[in-house]
């Protein structure tokens, strides 16, 4: 027994010995991403049977018919059929994408959230039309884009009963990604669901235009707005849902089923594997109406921060990593990593700005002098320069710099620390023994908070506070889940209005997101059911007006006029302090081809996903 | 020669408790020895390598590294030899006062411990610290939640083991009364473990709060600590490298040196286990256990 | 008979402790401002008002505490432990739990055994030549190893290894669809060294220890006498002896195989249940915290009920 326990243990020191060895050989072999093969990295990716290679295997039925139809006039997102790779390159099997977080439900009848699940709907789905990287409408599920030029939308009776139809053509032969055919009462099939109260949509702005659908025939909707509506966006309005799928589930069920979890859509992906904060394997949609997409395979995966995705990419673990403003303090990095051409950085200007809101109706910012002074006290060019290397500029507005309408010269107040100070000082702040303001009996604290899990942030945190303190302004920074700082309706710390200061990144590239935010009748209140967004509580008559005219005059230029002073009067008022845009990074290897990520909250990076590639050699 | 004697005259325990010494020294002095405080700097000096100004360079605000050292080790120096005195404190009391009282009521006391002790401590430290917040206090009063029961237990087995010796019997014969018996006769025995477990706990305390600070559960930025100032220099690693070494170096030096100086008391305090340099019984176990801090 | 009445006595005592740990952390975690979490709605313009209830009722949390309470625990009994709140919304926890719980074991288990193997080996190396160079060696470099924190040690492992040579991958557990062990197995190489880092110094400290300690006793001396090589002594007769404690001092490592790993984890982001605790304490995703919370308590009671009825089978003396 006891020279088995001694063998026992030389046997384990071997086979400890001999594993490591293997290890570190088998990991020299796989080592650093070759420039040629981007599969070599990844292995023997196990695909589905369904999964076409690239040569350019037959495909179902259907493709070869839609690889067929003239698609002449409009942008189209992916080429018909199989094709064969481009000359001079094989095309990979995978491509591997690393972000900060994939999205939390699949459900994607239900938008979620801006960039995140939208980047997966794009894999997996395609409705009537979608917007492309500009912007632009291009039919997807429908054989064109109804507008009033072309007469796919209407306008019928006169008078007070004038109503707008916008009709929808499908293609031939499309089919859900089980199989099943799509036809025109998947379409209205959606619209009834959109219209019920249980189902849990959030933005019904549009579907609460429809009057009615009707479905002639199998491959046309129409759809018949309510007398005297009418939207700029109409041609978004109609969407299918799976009727075959979904109709028996109680709709408020429907985020807790298994369409939650393993969604069937008609776009190029389909779901393979989705592993919650890990990862998601999408493999490509032999039926997908337009042709295989290009790469079989794609995994969508999730790093914790930005260093940890930095590191990744180095060891060779993705083609494409999604920074976005997460890499802006990284630049010096990654062009330093991409000065060999194996890898390019594609910097796209935001379209979000970051700004310290602060609630006017707190006692001790209600003083616009203030507010002001605390503007003064902040050295954003340094705290711009420090951290994001001057790649971004400072802002001066509550609009992005990337929106047509941002002012770019309005002036902010100017006097550094000793500036505020005086400011302060006439407002009737005194500083202390202890170096705070006093005023009244009263230390000059403020509660500053912020979203936990973003380590940029917390260092524009710090850098704010300190310039604070030297003024006499004792911040005291509060991190917490996104949901605790920033939920809805009440749920949130500042929808209660229960702040000081906040650092929050907004998206207001229009009046229409300037009257959320800004409007005197958007303060969070019984009126508009705790739903709307002016958190600061700014109240400001004349704004408002602005608001209003920039919104709905038909003058181009009086609407940039107004535009302009409403701008300008922000920056007087100062209900936030504005910091600045960042620009989004991508960083790809060289022989990733196809890959266009937007900047726009309307399209995902993922748009054309079914285009991408990655060539060897 | 007193044990505090035998301690200096140990060749490592001479130069632990210098090292120790120093360091200590150092961190208390900081707003002495830096007096602009840990978050002096400015944003146009970021990321700089070591001159003449900056010892070590300068942190991704500008801050002076050497400072934010001293000041965060006045925070994890602080937070550790806090707990190092008051869960002893605690726990002795509770093992002495189970250890006195009839075994009815020792025995369930002293299960209840038990309970407690095979807990693995850092998940516990995470919840409890989402629960009241991360902050020093909290760190510290969660963390002496949790230390006492392993000093209740070793008082009590102590206590108990010199109860049952033949002098205190002859004590009590004699008239004595309970306080003495207890401190005269019972305290000497208990109080040699204890002190090395107290010790020796030092580095596991220093790294459990490091850990904590590391995880954004302890102590939090702006306020710096050698954890969150190396969490702070992971992402900062493609700039300035260095910067994580540091606050590294100094838990591994605290480390090593209270790993040594439990290693010396033990000597000091019971020459005969100088040969073999622990005791493999109780003592032993305990030792090993504090060693390896849920990691 | 006797033994059979303890045994039950002691798993109701068990599971009156699960019962009362598992209701206290349900109620201080629900008592936690922070209210539950909208995600399922998202933060779109424009919310509709009647949707954040829906989303309530959804989540279940228009219930009082107690009958929630009473529903999970409920629910336990079915093998349902509830569903996650944000780190992956609607899914069910107990899928979750498994993953994360297997990965770390398989993490835990394999630093346990390295460590182990090689505290072994340093640990009689040193005890056969105590007070050599090899000993002293030995002992600083341990004694280095042992007290690096955890998260720095595998920061440095990471540059090096991962990032700057790239021999080996910088974080996750596996290559995506590939599910063969030999590439698991290069994902695991740097967290467990960085684990096994800081248990072998302990181990190796330990059998050094002990085995010295037994080199001292009498009976040995009948082995010398014999004209047996010291390794021999040692190895044969001192380690047995020496080591029996061993035993009970791995029972005690269980639980640690189940949490041990926590900063390990957070480092080399690897999928196990300590980074799934991290995220959910970070999201105040309670009904995870609630399912980690359940397997820690039960690794800990379970594992101390389990040594103290093999102690008290082997030892009836102790069973009064």
């Amino acid at each position: 027994m006891r020279t088995m326990r001694l063998g026992r243990r030389r046997w384990l020191a071997l086979a400890a010995g001999l594993t490591t060895g293997l290890t570190f050989g088998c990991g020299q072999q796989a080592a650093p991403p070759a420039p040629t093969a981007a599969s070599s990295g990844m292995g023997a990716a196990p695909t589905s049977a369904p999964a076409q290679s690239a040569a350019g295997a037959p495909t179902s039925a259907p493709a070869p018919a839609a690889a067929a139809q003239p698609k002449a006039t409009t942008a189209q997102a992916s080429k018909p059929g199989a094709q064969a790779a481009p000359a001079g390159g094989k095309r990979a099997e995978v491509i591997t994408a690393t972000q900060l977080s994939l999205p939390a439900s699949l459900f994607w009848g239900v938008p979620n959230g801006w960039s995140n699940l939208s980047k997966i709907d794009a894999l997996t789905g395609d409705w009537l039309v979608m917007p492309d990287a500009d912007g632009t409408l291009t039919p997807k599920l429908a054989r064109e884009v109804p507008s009033l030029t072309n007469g796919g939308a209407r306008f019928e009776g006169e008078g007070a009963a004038r109503r707008l139809r916008v009709t929808y053509r499908l293609r031939d032969g499309l089919v859900w990604q089980d199989g099943t055919p799509l036809t025109s009462a998947d379409v209205a099939f959606a619209f009834d669901l959109q219209r019920t109260p249980d189902f849990p949509l959030i933005d019904r702005s549009l579907v609460s235009k429809v009057d009615e659908v009707k479905t002639p025939d199998p491959l046309t909707a129409e759809f018949v707005f309510k007398p005297g509506a009418f939207d700029p966006d109409f041609a978004r309005v109609g969407e299918p849902y799976p009727k075959h799928l979904w109709s028996g589930i109680a709709p408020a069920q429907l985020l807790k089923s298994e369409h939650a979890t393993k969604p069937i859509h008609a776009g190029p992906y389909r779901l393979k594997e989705a592993r919650p904060n890990e990862h998601i394997i999408f493999e490509a949609n032999p039926r997908y109406w337009a042709g295989p997409p290009r790469t079989p395979t794609i995994v969508m995966k999730v790093a914790a921060d930005s260093n940890a995705m930095l590191a990744q990419a180095k060891a060779g673990q993705q083609e494409i990593t999604m920074f976005g403003y997460t890499g802006a303090d990284l630049l010096p990095e990654l062009e330093r990593y991409v000065a060999d051409g194996r890898h390019q950085v594609i910097v796209r200007p935001s379209t979000s700005t970051l700004i310290v809101g602060l609630n006017v109706d707190r006692p001790i910012l209600s003083d616009v002098r203030v507010r002001r002074a605390l503007l003064m006290a902040l050295d954003r060019k340094g705290m711009n320069d420090a951290i994001l290397h001057g790649r971004v500029g400072v802002l001066n507005s509550w609009m992005t710099a990337a929106s047509p309408a941002y002012v770019k010269d309005l002036p902010a107040p100017t006097g550094g620390q000793g500036g505020a100070r005086t400011l302060l000082k006439e407002a009737g702040w005194t500083p202390g023994p202890d170096g705070i303001l006093h005023k009244d009996g009263q230390r000059f604290e403020i509660t500053f908070w912020g979203r936990t899990e973003d380590r940029q942030r917390e260092l524009y945190m710090q850098a704010i506070a300190r310039d604070w303190k030297a003024i006499g302004v004792e911040a005291a920074i509060t991190l917490r889940p996104t949901d605790v700082v920033f939920g809805k309706k009440g749920a949130g710390v500042i929808s209660r209005r229960d702040f000081d200061a906040v650092v929050w990144q907004v998206s207001t590239m229009d009046a229409a997101g300037g009257y959320t935010m800004l409007h005197s009748s958007q303060i969070p209140s019984e009126a508009n059911q705790m739903t709307g967004e002016n958190y600061f509580g700014w109240r400001n008559p004349r704004a408002d007006e602005l608001l209003a005219r920039a919104r709905s005059s038909p003058e181009e230029s009086e609407r940039l006029a107004a535009y302009r002073e409403h701008q300008a009067l922000f920056m007087e008022d100062l209900p936030a302090l504005p910091l600045f845009s960042h620009d989004l990074i991508h960083l790809i290897r060289s022989n990733v081809r196809n890959y266009r990520p937007t900047n726009s909250v309307r399209v995902a990076d993922t748009w054309n996903a079914s285009e991408w590639e990655a060539l060897s050699s | 020669m007193t044990a505090l004697g035998r301690l200096v005259h140990h060749p490592t325990g001479r130069v632990v408790l210098v090292t120790l010494a120093l360091l200590g020294v150092a961190c208390a002095l900081a707003p002495v020895l830096a007096p602009g405080g840990p978050e002096a700097g400015s944003l146009s000096e970021t990321l700089r390598r070591p001159d003449a100004r900056h010892w070590l360079g300068t942190d991704e605000l500008g801050r002076d590294v050497l400072t934010r050292l001293l000041w965060g080790g006045r925070v994890s120096l602080s937070i550790a030899l806090l707990v190092t005195v008051v869960a002893p404190a605690v726990g002795t009391a509770y093992g002495l006062a189970a250890a006195a009282s009839p075994p009815l009521v020792g025995e369930p006391l002293m299960r209840a411990v038990d309970g407690l002790l095979a807990v693995p401590r850092l998940p516990l430290y995470l919840v409890l610290l989402t629960l009241v917040g991360p902050g020093y206090w909290s760190v510290v009063i969660v963390m002496v939640a949790f230390e006492w029961p392993e000093f209740a237990r070793l008082a009590y087995i102590g206590a108990l083991g010199t109860l049952r010796e033949p002098y205190v019997e002859a004590a009590r014969a004699q008239g004595a009364a309970e306080p003495r018996i207890l401190h005269a006769h019972i305290w000497p025995g208990v109080a040699g473990p204890l002190l090395v477990a107290a010790a020796v706990g030092v580095r596991a305390r220093v790294v459990a709060e490091t850990s904590l600070s590391y995880l954004g559960f302890g102590i939090v930025p702006p306020t710096p600590s050698w954890g969150n100032m190396l969490a702070a220099a992971q992402s900062r690693i493609w700039d300035y490298p260095a910067l994580a070494v540091y606050p590294g170096l100094a838990i591994l030096l605290v480390s090593v040196a209270a790993t040594l100086l439990g290693d010396a008391l033990r000597d000091a305090l019971d020459p005969t286990t100088a040969i073999s340099r622990s005791r493999v019984s109780e003592k032993g176990v305990h030792a090993h256990r504090t060693d390896r801090l849920a990691a | 008979m006797l033994r059979f009445r303890y045994l039950l006595r002691r798993l109701a005592q068990a599971a009156v402790t699960l019962v009362a740990v598992t209701a206290l952390l349900f109620g201080l975690l629900h008592a936690i401002p922070g209210g539950p979490l909208r995600n399922l709605i998202g933060e779109s313009v424009g919310a509709d008002p009647a949707a954040a209830e829906r989303a309530e009722a959804l989540l279940g949390l228009d219930r009082p505490p107690l009958e929630r309470y009473l529903g999970w625990a409920g629910g336990l009994l079915v093998g349902d432990f509830g569903a996650s709140w944000v780190v992956a919304p609607g899914r069910p926890v107990g899928p979750l739990l498994l993953t994360a719980l297997g990965n770390t074991l398989v993490l835990t288990g394999t630093a346990l055994l390295l460590a182990l193997v090689l505290g072994g080996l340093v640990g009689v190396a040193s005890a056969l030549r105590p007070g050599s160079a090899l000993d002293l060696g030995l002992g600083l470099g341990s004694l280095l190893l042992g007290g690096a924190p955890t998260f720095w040690l595998g920061m440095v492992l990471l540059i090096v290894f991962a990032v700057e040579l790239a021999w080996l991958p910088a974080g996750g557990a596996q290559t995506i669809g590939r599910d063969d062990p030999l590439d698991r197995l290069r994902y695991l190489v740097l967290p467990v060294v960085t684990l096994a880092a800081v248990q072998v110094a302990a181990w190796g400290r330990y059998v050094r220890a002990a085995l010295l300690e037994e080199l001292g006793r009498d009976h040995l001396r009948t082995a010398r006498a014999k004209g047996l090589p010291e390794t021999v002594v040692l190895l044969r007769h001192a380690a047995p002896n020496a080591l029996t404690p061993l035993v009970a001092l791995l029972s005690l490592e269980v639980p640690a195989l189940v949490a041990g790993a926590t900063v390990t984890e957070a480092v080399f982001s690897y999928p196990g249940l300590g980074r799934l605790l991290l995220s959910a304490l970070r999201a105040y995703d309670w009904p995870l915290v609630q399912g980690i919370a359940l397997i820690l308590a039960v690794a800990v009671i379970g594992s101390s009920l389990v040594a103290e009825v093999v102690v008290a089978i082997l030892n009836p003396r102790l069973r009064a």
